[in-house]
């Protein structure tokens, strides 16, 4: 049985790209497609961070909150020091919060950014 | 009386037949389209791939994520079992086959490779009718860290036309996939991948094929799928448990003490919640929790009075700090009484606030003396919080115990859209072969703050030919309006109902692009018509996104109660009697 919790995780757009492979690295596929929602300061492109917000497993949670649980276990998995050591810093700059205790809105706002524009609809 | 208006009657003289039997018989003659229906548990699975169904929320587990939806277009979200042992009790029925070697225990079987690089399996054949769908999964107890696949084959010993679960996965849980059939006979194989290294030992249990419908939607990111929910009261620990009799006694978990120089006199059962008596003399003791006010939205705070001397309304349910501009009226028992009303009988009392352009946050208070002190006795139990345009005929009172434990019955289920990233969608849905559509939708919609898309033909509905979509609103901050809409070959006929969030509505019609002609209304109401040129044509052979437009923009912030979506012309009066079905599901007015 899967225990779910909830998480909003930002990302600024320099790693955005790793963060998407670690994540389906960790999490399989569930953890693919992620950080599909660009922010900047201004609300307009090009992003300067992406987001994530919604249910995910236990287990991962713990690991993005505990950097000694996250080497753990992507050393067992067989990643070497380097893409170890890039991973953790990866976690570290994130922004991760608990839905249940403060909504993406409000995380949008004590981090000083907006969901960018995107074009009208028709 | 037309052909069309034939399929929806019954036998005896045109008398209508069960609502829930007229959605079914929507698709009896094998229409395109598709009916998502969230009340129905046995549709949905926490995961893309159909292996952990969801369960009932609010019963003391985190809402479910919904990452697979079934479609019950075909009268079943999953058709009868297709492998005649799925007990392995005995082999009966499977195979051995690449030279693998198979044995039975405790339910399971254990399939050991001859050789690695080989398929070793053990398989069995299902009976399916070709170009229909078949959900397939089965769960693997043990394995020696060697690959494993589940597989479905044309043939019981060689690998031919293929679907199975990837060649590099060797973790026990559950296996699964979606295949279409080809054949009338297909073979599932259990055992060993292409990719090992060394004799592969695997153990399965529990194997199972089921028809579903191609038109599943799914959601393979985690954070991206909608969740389950039932929550209508805001509050918490509404059963007032923790509370303790004395002066002041203490407050029951999760509330806090507002003003507390009265006592709590008694706390008594009162089925499985609490009942506080309250007893003030020139003095007062009320309990408050915080929450959050959204501008120009109207907020429902109820209390149960089970006894009481003279106390006026105000004295049992008051605020702290309410938003700037909000607006106070008091009800009891249903009637529009006044704040200074003496409350001497037993009832249901109601104050409810009409925030104004600016929301916050906000306490509500609980008690005897909420707006000074008072003198009296009274006995309080089950608060509730909710908006008050949030269902109707919904159970007065919702238990809540904590975000995750809460009562569900009689509280219509929903899909909880989150506005940020949360979307659904399908493989490709063929409407080519019709101009018509017909659609009805349950929804409720929490923010105008930006598009939402409840669904869409095409990832690009807007520019791609032949396709259609729901959007509210239609432009960010701006008319707040419900938008049905479809596009021909060449340009777009569309129509627009207002609605300020937050809002439910049940909204049914259908567009053709071939006519070209549009009629669609929301909650009944008068119907919107529009003959706007589209260029002609029909539908086309896109996938279906619900919540987010190509799962990249326009996120729906709501609730989907339910979507049905049908591939030709329907007869108004049966659109009318679909939208009175979901209406009867949403409870929407």
């Amino acid at each position: 049985m899967t225990n779910w919790t909830h998480r909003t995780i930002i990302v600024p757009d320099a790693v955005v790209v790793p963060a998407r492979l670690a994540c389906e690295a960790l999490a399989g596929a569930g953890g693919s497609g992620m950080y599909s929602v660009p922010l900047s300061p201004t609300g307009e492109l090009p992003a300067t961070h992406w987001a994530s917000s919604g249910p995910i497993d236990e287990e991962f949670a713990e690991l993005l909150a505990n950097p000694d649980a996250l080497v753990a276990v992507a050393s067992a998995a067989g990643l070497d020091s380097a893409p170890l050591a890039a991973l953790v810093a990866l976690v570290a700059a994130s922004d991760i919060s608990d839905l249940a205790l403060e909504s993406f809105d409000d995380a949008l706002a004590r981090l000083g950014l907006q969901r960018c524009n995107q074009e009208a609809a028709a | 009386m037309g052909g069309l208006d034939r399929v929806f009657r019954g036998r005896r003289g045109g008398q209508e037949r069960p609502l829930a039997a007229i959605i079914a018989g929507l698709w009896r003659n094998g229409e395109q389209g598709v009916w998502y229906d969230p009340s129905d548990l046995s549709t949905m699975f926490q995961d893309a791939t159909g292996t952990l169904p969801c369960y009932m929320p609010g019963q003391g587990q985190v809402d479910p994520p919904v990452g697979m939806l079934l479609d019950k277009r075909l009268g079943f979200a999953l058709g009868p079992e297709r492998i005649t042992n799925t007990e392995f009790q005995t082999l009966n029925g499977w195979t051995a086959v690449r030279g693998a070697s198979a044995t039975v225990s405790g339910g399971a079987v254990t399939v050991t490779t001859a050789n690695p690089q080989d398929w070793g399996s053990v398989s069995t054949p299902i009976a399916t009718e070709p170009g229909k769908s078949y959900l397939v999964k089965v769960l693997m107890t043990s394995g020696n860290g060697q690959n494993v696949q589940l597989l479905v084959s044309e043939s019981a010993v060689n690998h031919v036309n293929i679907t199975n679960t990837g060649s590099s996965r060797n973790a026990v849980g559950y296996y699964s996939l979606v295949f279409k059939a080809t054949k009338t006979v297909h073979y599932v194989w259990l055992g060993s991948s292409t990719n090992t290294a060394s004799v592969g030992v695997s153990s399965w249990v529990a194997p199972s094929v089921r028809e579903i419908s191609a038109n599943y939607a799914f959601q393979a990111t985690t954070t991206s799928r909608p969740t389950l929910s039932a929550r209508y009261n805001l509050l918490t620990n509404t059963s007032f448990a923790g509370a303790i009799a004395g002066a002041p006694g203490t407050a029951p978990t999760g509330w806090a003490f507002g003003f507390a120089t009265g006592e709590i006199t008694a706390v008594t059962p009162l089925g499985p919640d609490f009942a506080i008596q309250i007893a003030a003399s020139s003095s007062r003791l009320i309990f408050t929790q915080q929450l959050t006010a959204a501008p120009n939205v109207a907020y429902s705070h109820w209390i149960d009075v089970l006894e009481t001397t003279a106390i006026t309304a105000i004295n049992f349910i008051a605020l702290t700090a309410p938003p700037s501009g909000a607006t106070m009226t008091y009800w009891f028992n249903g009637e529009l009484i006044t704040s200074s009303t003496v409350i001497s009988n037993p009832g249901r009392l109601e104050m409810r606030m009409l925030v104004g352009s600016t929301g916050g946050s906000y306490y509500v208070r609980f008690g005897v003396g909420c707006s000074g002190n008072t003198t009296g006795i009274a006995t309080i139990a089950r608060p509730d919080v909710r908006v008050t345009n949030d269902g109707v005929g919904l159970p007065p009172y919702q238990r809540v115990l904590d975000s995750n434990t809460y009562d569900t019955v009689g509280f219509p289920l929903y899909l909880r859209f989150d506005g940020v990233d949360d979307f659904l969608q399908t493989a490709s849905v063929d409407f080519s072969g019709t101009g018509v559509v017909t659609m009805a939708t349950a929804y409720r919609k929490l923010s105008d703050a930006a598009v939402g898309e409840i669904f869409a033909l095409s990832g690009n509905p807007t520019a791609s030919s032949g396709t259609f979509g729901f959007y509210t609103p239609e432009s960010a901050n701006g008319t707040a309006a419900a938008v049905f809409f479809a596009r021909g070959a060449s340009s777009i006929i569309s129509g627009q109902r207002l609605g300020a969030a937050p809002i439910s509505c049940v909204a049914g019609g259908w567009v053709s692009i071939s006519m070209p002609y549009m009629r669609y209304r929301i909650n009944q109401g008068s119907s919107l018509t529009s003959s706007a040129a589209t260029g002609g044509g029909n539908f086309g052979n896109y996938p279906l996104y619900i919540g987010r437009r190509s799962g990249t923009s326009f996120p729906f912030n709501g609730r989907l109660y339910s979507l049905i979506i049908r591939g030709t012309a329907t007869p108004d009066a049966t659109i009318a009697q679909v939208e009175r079905h979901l209406n009867s599901k949403a409870r929407i007015y």
